[in-house]
């Protein structure tokens, strides 16, 4: 599938330790076999647990301008309670897909594309909170369509190795998120 | 598409050292450059090329200088207050006519100052910190594949000039990723290192020792320094040579621009998406990204000047590079100044972002 | 003395030449002790591969000695030796430096070094004083002794205690030989050289890092005519820094 934008920016963000930058580092890694340019910035605090995590990626057919980006195309955000200080993060007409528990989040700009997804409440019944990035990850996947899903499933199984049981969870979330995406897409 | 690896920009250090065939690496803990030690201690013993972790900076620096004046390619790495402690390292193998790569990674200063980045070293390189008053050549990578690339270059211009070579790196582009093309780079033949320290026995047709010195008593050149004059001499005609023939600098959106930013390092990513968004706004904005810091590309910052443009400079400091453009420029044109006080948040995580630099055209043109 | 070119000459005895004159103030040791180093490794056929790192001072005397040489940093020459050894362990590395150059600012060096057991030789000029600069308190000044910076004498309370290089450095695993040795008589210059013989002998071997210490006079900051420094050596200094070896292992550990 030719990917469709010459140019995908994404923002993953939440809190440390819901795998914010894991889930950036496999659409990185699936990106490169598509794109000939790709950045991913992480930014983090001092603490790994708890404190505030966000990446940045950019994948691109033209060299990235910068790998930095205060405002990008989407955001996906694991941290509802993060909302109104993400909502200047997106460029004019962004798509924010934000986890939905919890969130109170009454957007200035009209112009953006806000998506709620129950995330956390299925990621609980799949084996822990911990999955909730791929289920979110997936529904950007299936939204934005920057590359192939399946380039994705292939990095988290090279990345999982043969912990067979977290690779089944991880795959069954990421794929979760495909599905949940295309209900939105409908 | 080429072949290519999502790489950090601390380990594309170490790529492109290895690639540029690094025999050593001494160095010490700091942050934010641990990777490049932790990766070198990994992997030169792999490849039969020596590591050793010092005791201290000064201890990395005088190390590189054993390995430097014995004729090897050698390196260090650092950051912060283990920059400072390399000074009279420095100056000692910028004295002493021997080459070597030395790579740091930006990070806020002075003293003990934050371990995130900053561009706060701009003065230190390129005056040179230690005694003395001698001249190196900086390279200011913007990323990964350049750090890559230049790390290669690097040691290429330090043999062929027996003189250290900097690579001006920062907490920024040395902890992203992005997709690198590992590839060796080609330079041209360089000669024998006729003048290295090895023992006696490997310069039998020399009648005499070798002997490397940071002062007029090196042997090093076999023409001799008879007074210390003539040790100046060759130094400075040195340091003309680098001036001349390695300033390095680029454009970006320059042709018709009213406003031309000039910037390095990371800024210079943000300032090239800042443009990309003031162009969309009709705002006629370039960028010169000076290359080497040092020799800075005075001439073509000066052009912009005789062309009639105003020019901003921004950087990640509290105003460095600023008071060399306007040398440059001298006084032909209006020089402004955005720096670390309008990064996006005053913890040291702040930055220097693209809508902060579109404000800033915007207030200009 | 300075600004004249060295003239190289053949001493009786020696396959090959060193420079004269050899520098230094009338009594001074350092050459004494270049010499022995020079002579040792001439004798074991080892001066064609042996490259030397001096410190700064007095102590780097051996730029006189026609052996490929880089003259280190204050302090820093250990540093500079570990480079070159582990780039070319075929070559005899040495440093020579003083007193304050190896315990004072090249402290942390040393103890590098040291700890890391690299496979070099460090020969060490005890002249309790900073020579070059005219006579300062170094580490090893004696309590009582008066430098032109503990102008009353040393006095514990105000600068501490002499150190004891040789016994310290024994006390590290990574150090296969310390020794110390003095060069103001003729049987005291024999063990010397016999010290400084069996030091290399240990870098040949790769057991480790080999030290040695050697007390040596200073006549014009010690303001002693030169015989009167010799006998000050054995009257004062021996009885505080004891000569002998402190350690010797066929390996480290």
């Amino acid at each position: 599938m030719q990917h469709e934008a010459s140019t995908a920016e994404l923002i993953v963000a939440g809190v440390g330790g819901q795998g914010v930058l894991f889930a950036g580092q496999m659409l990185a890694l699936a990106g490169l076999s598509k794109y000939q340019y790709v950045s991913y910035m992480p930014s983090y605090g001092v603490e790994k647990r708890g404190g505030p995590s966000e990446c940045t990626l950019v994948l691109s057919d033209e060299p990235v301008a910068s790998p930095i980006l205060d405002q990008a195309q989407t955001i996906v955000l694991l941290d509802s309670s993060q909302a109104k200080m993400f909502e200047g993060r997106l460029r004019p007409g962004g798509t924010m897909i934000v986890e939905k528990t919890g969130l109170d989040f009454q957007p200035e700009r009209t112009d953006l594309n806000v998506i709620p997804i129950s995330g956390l409440e299925i990621a609980m019944g799949m084996g822990g909170a911990m999955v909730n990035n791929l289920i979110m990850l997936g529904v950007y996947m299936e939204l934005m369509k920057p590359i192939e899903p399946d380039l994705i499933l292939k990095e988290i199984e090279k990345k999982t190795g043969d912990r067979t049981e977290l690779l089944e969870r991880n795959r069954a979330a990421f794929n979760k998120g495909l599905e949940l995406g295309r209900a939105v897409a409908a | 598409m080429t072949e290519r690896t999502l790489v950090k920009g601390n380990e594309a250090v170490c790529w492109g050292a290895v690639n540029a065939g690094l025999d050593a690496f001494f160095g010490y803990p700091i942050t934010p450059q641990n990777e490049v030690i932790e990766w070198f201690a990994r992997e030169l013993p792999k490849r039969g090329k020596v590591f050793v972790q010092s005791q201290s900076e000064n201890g990395a620096i005088m190390m590189v200088y054993g390995g430097a004046a014995a004729g090897f390619r050698v390196m260090t790495s650092t950051a912060g207050p283990g920059w400072s402690l390399m000074q009279e390292g420095m100056s000692h193998l910028a004295a002493a006519d021997v080459p070597c790569v030395i790579v740091i990674t930006q990070r806020g200063g002075p003293g003990q100052g934050s371990i995130r980045h900053a561009q706060m070293d701009y003065n230190n390189v390129t005056r040179g910190g230690g005694a003395g008053g001698y001249k190196n050549i900086v390279l200011a990578p913007n990323s990964v594949q350049e750090i890559h690339d230049f790390m290669q270059l690097a040691f290429h211009l330090a043999d062929k000039y027996c003189n250290p070579v900097l690579v001006l790196s920062d907490g920024v582009i040395g902890l992203i990723l992005e997709a690198v093309e590992l590839k060796p780079l080609e330079f041209e033949p360089l000669p024998e290192k006729e003048w290295a320290v090895k023992g006696r026995d490997t310069h039998p047709e020399e009648m005499m020792r070798r002997f490397i010195h940071s002062s007029p008593a090196s042997g090093k050149f076999r023409e001799g320094y008879f007074h210390y004059g003539a040790w100046l001499e060759h130094m400075d005609q040195r340091h003309h040579q680098m001036a001349e023939a390695e300033v390095r600098s680029e454009t970006y959106q320059a042709e018709d621009a009213e406003l031309m930013i000039v910037a390095f390092g990371y800024v210079s990513r943000v300032c090239t998406e800042a443009i990309n968004r003031a162009r969309a706004e009709g705002l006629k904005v370039g960028l010169l990204r000076p290359i080497t810091l040092w020799p800075l590309d005075s001439q073509a910052i000066r052009e912009q000047a005789d062309k009639g443009r105003q020019i901003l400079v921004i950087e990640d400091n509290l105003g460095q590079l600023v008071d060399d453009v306007k040398c440059a420029v001298e006084g032909k044109t209006e020089v402004h100044f955005l720096g670390m006080l309008s990064r996006h948040m005053p913890t040291d995580g702040g930055m220097i972002m693209p809508g902060r630099v579109l404000e800033e055209i915007r207030r200009i043109l | 003395m300075s600004g004249e070119t060295a003239t190289k000459v053949r001493v009786t005895g020696l396959k090959r030449s060193f420079f004269v004159p050899l520098i230094g103030c009338p009594g001074c040791q350092h050459p004494i002790v270049s010499r022995t180093v020079g002579e040792v490794l001439e004798e074991m056929e080892m001066d064609g591969t042996a490259v030397v790192v001096t410190g700064i001072g007095c102590a780097a005397g051996i730029a006189t000695l026609n052996l490929d040489t880089v003259l280190g940093s204050h302090g820093g020459a250990p540093d500079t030796a570990t480079a070159i050894k582990r780039l070319r362990p075929e070559c005899m590395v040495v440093t020579m430096q003083g007193d304050g150059d190896c315990i004072a600012i090249g402290a942390g060096s040393f103890i590098g070094a040291m700890t890391r057991g690299e496979n070099i030789t460090i020969i060490m000029s005890n002249n309790t004083n900073y020579g070059t600069t005219g006579g300062q308190t170094a580490p090893t000044t004696l309590i009582g002794q008066k430098t032109s910076t503990s102008p009353e004498g040393r006095d514990p309370l105000r600068e501490g205690y002499p150190v004891h290089v040789a016994e310290l450095a024994a006390t590290f695993q990574g150090v296969a030989y310390s020794a110390r040795g003095a060069v103001n008589t003729a049987a005291n210059y024999q063990h010397t050289k016999k010290y400084i013989r069996n030091a290399f002998q240990k870098q040949l071997e790769g057991a480790g890092l080999s030290f040695v210490e050697v007390l040596s006079a200073c006549p014009p900051n010690w303001r002693m005519e030169p015989t009167e420094c010799l006998n000050w050596i054995t009257d004062k200094m021996i009885p505080e820094f004891p000569l002998g070896e402190f350690k010797n292992s066929s390996k480290t550990g």
